[in-house]
């Protein structure tokens, strides 16, 4: 080890570490110089957390969301050249720390995913009318073997509590919904639709359905999948209403008997 | 490595709270400036907002991340990111700082301070070259504020400045509330420093407000520039001549009608001939 990266490493230890007593070690003129580059550290990255889990910090108040903070710096100390990566698993710190209350850290996963999707790549979407001018031409055979392809990102997670609602109840200021939800598996699904991040919780049937088609089955697969739970008049409409929501909410960037399937 | 060609006008950094206007109006600055890491995404808004905005201003991209002074190299994941958002803004030109901001597997997302030794220069010039050569282009390096000096080192931070431009062919971008911060932090001559940088190789200057700390005063781009640092821009400006000039505002931002009234203070203690945009 040269010398500068002996310095560096030891400069970093001193800013970076829990306790301040590294700082004596040091000349007594860099003392005050030093203690400037501790509170930067900590301040920066705690504003950093507070930004991109303003809901959850609302939620939990700034007492529990900065001790929150700090453990998990202190676990998972940066090391991306982003500081949009700070947040990566800090909705698993919230699960330990509050484990009996498990809408704190779905809606701080909500949080993070709306962030994820913010910034993911940009792939022409196929809307709704062109897929009708297409799909005029479809013989039965090409709708039985219909695929779809989703846009990058698209996020879809099992929660346990409406963190959907809380989210929405915290950014309008209104009374706090029943975090309670009907029912076991309950599917978020977060996208971008033009240039917004969006989510809405998927009825059952719906997150069957968008689940199979992004494991890359065919429409045919959906509709039997709708008519063994909804009846066989009931899941074919159910598969084509989907499939047209789908289309007007700007999931799916393809579709079509030979498209290959991605899962977003 | 081509040369970058003087460019005189004046520009804002971008910010967010801005961005509605920019997109909105024609807001009369000659150049903004952004942040290069928070366009070094895969897309969505922040992209589409820069692309409609370079449609009106040239950009500058300056980075926080490139951490030129790392002994342990350069993190060539991001430089390969920034070249591709280079590729894409065609910007004026590429900055970043003469700092390191981690090493081994830390990022402290900091500016932080070099010993300025000869050691220390040979692997800023390694890196520095290194960049310059994935980047395809001469960057611009600017002057940080510190809060501590290292010892018997062997060179000032202007000299450590003037070496680093003649071995590597790099450019300055000289802070002009950086100098006078840390000359008051650690008790040296912000005209010496201004007089020893060489005046061919400064292509941007910025200017910010600072805040007196417990100790020391803190470069904490929160207010409006100072008048201290007005007269050493005043200075600095005879010496250098038409050069880029921006204010830099990164906390409490205000209404971009302020830094729009801010900026002409600077047009009008430029040298006449820089003055554009007006």
């Amino acid at each position: 080890m040269n010398n500068l990266s002996a310095i560096q490493r030891r400069f970093q230890a001193t800013i970076t570490g829990v306790e301040d007593a590294g700082v004596l070690d040091w000349p007594t003129e860099m003392h005050a110089g030093l203690a400037v580059y501790r509170t930067a550290y900590r301040s920066r990255l705690l504003d950093c957390l507070r930004g991109a889990f303003d809901k959850s910090r609302q939620w939990i108040g700034d007492e529990s969301f900065d001790a929150t903070a700090a453990h998990h710096l202190i676990l998972h100390p940066p090391t991306s050249w982003t500081l949009d990566d700070l947040g990566l698993g800090f909705s698993d710190t919230l699960a330990t720390l509050f484990p009996d209350d498990p809408e704190i850290a779905e809606l701080a996963s909500l949080e993070w995913e709306m962030q994820q999707i913010f910034t993911s790549p940009d792939v022409p979407v196929l809307a709704a009318a062109d897929f009708a001018d297409r799909a005029s031409a479809y013989s039965e055979d090409d709708w039985l073997d219909l695929r779809l392809a989703f846009i990058p990102g698209m996020a879809t997670r099992v929660v346990t509590t409406d963190c959907a609602a809380l989210w929405s109840a915290i950014d309008a200021a209104t009374d706090m919904p029943p975090l309670d939800l009907p029912g076991t598996d309950a599917v978020l699904l977060v996208w971008r639709q033009d240039l917004r991040s969006q989510f809405r919780l998927l009825d059952p049937d719906e997150a069957v359905g968008l689940r199979l088609m992004q494991s890359g089955a065919s429409f045919e697969q959906l509709c039997a999948a709708l008519v063994n739970a909804c009846g066989d008049d009931a899941g074919v409409a159910a598969a084509g209403t989907m499939l047209g929501r789908w289309m007007t909410d700007n999931l799916v960037s393809d579709a079509g008997p030979s498209v290959r399937p991605t899962c977003g | 490595m081509t040369d970058i060609a003087p460019f005189a006008g004046f520009g804002l950094g971008l910010r967010r709270p801005h961005y509605a206007e920019y997109l909105a109006r024609d807001v009369p600055v000659d150049f903004v400036e952004i942040i290069s890491e928070n366009f070094m995404v895969e897309g969505g808004r922040p992209l589409a907002t820069l692309d409609a905005i370079r449609e009106r201003h040239p950009v500058a991209m300056h980075g926080v991340s490139m951490s030129i002074g790392s002994a342990a190299g350069l993190d060539h994941g991001y430089l390969k990111r920034l070249k591709t958002l280079a590729d894409r803004v065609r910007p004026l030109w590429v900055s970043d700082h003469l700092c390191w901001t981690g090493i081994g597997d830390h990022n402290t997302h900091d500016l932080l301070p070099l010993p300025y030794s000869d050691e220390a220069l040979d692997t800023v010039c390694a890196n520095i070259a290194v960049a310059q050569d994935v980047l395809e282009r001469p960057m611009l390096f600017e002057n940080p504020s510190s809060y501590v000096q290292f010892a018997d080192c062997g060179k000032t931070e202007w000299e450590f400045l003037a070496a680093m431009c003649t071995r590597t062919g790099c450019y300055l971008l000289l802070d002009i509330n950086n100098i006078f911060v840390s000359s008051r932090n650690h008790g040296f001559d912000a005209v010496t420093y201004l007089d020893a940088i060489p005046a061919d190789r400064v292509r941007q200057i910025h200017l910010a407000g600072h805040s007196q700390g417990e100790a020391m005063l803190i470069d904490t781009h929160d207010s409006p520039v100072a008048e201290d640092v007005w007269s050493l821009y005043d200075i600095a400006s005879r010496r250098f001549g038409p050069v880029a000039t921006m204010i830099e505002r990164d906390d409490d931002i205000p209404p971009l009608a302020d830094l729009l009234e801010e900026l002409d203070i600077a047009r009008r203690r430029a040298p006449s001939a820089e003055r554009r945009a007006a």
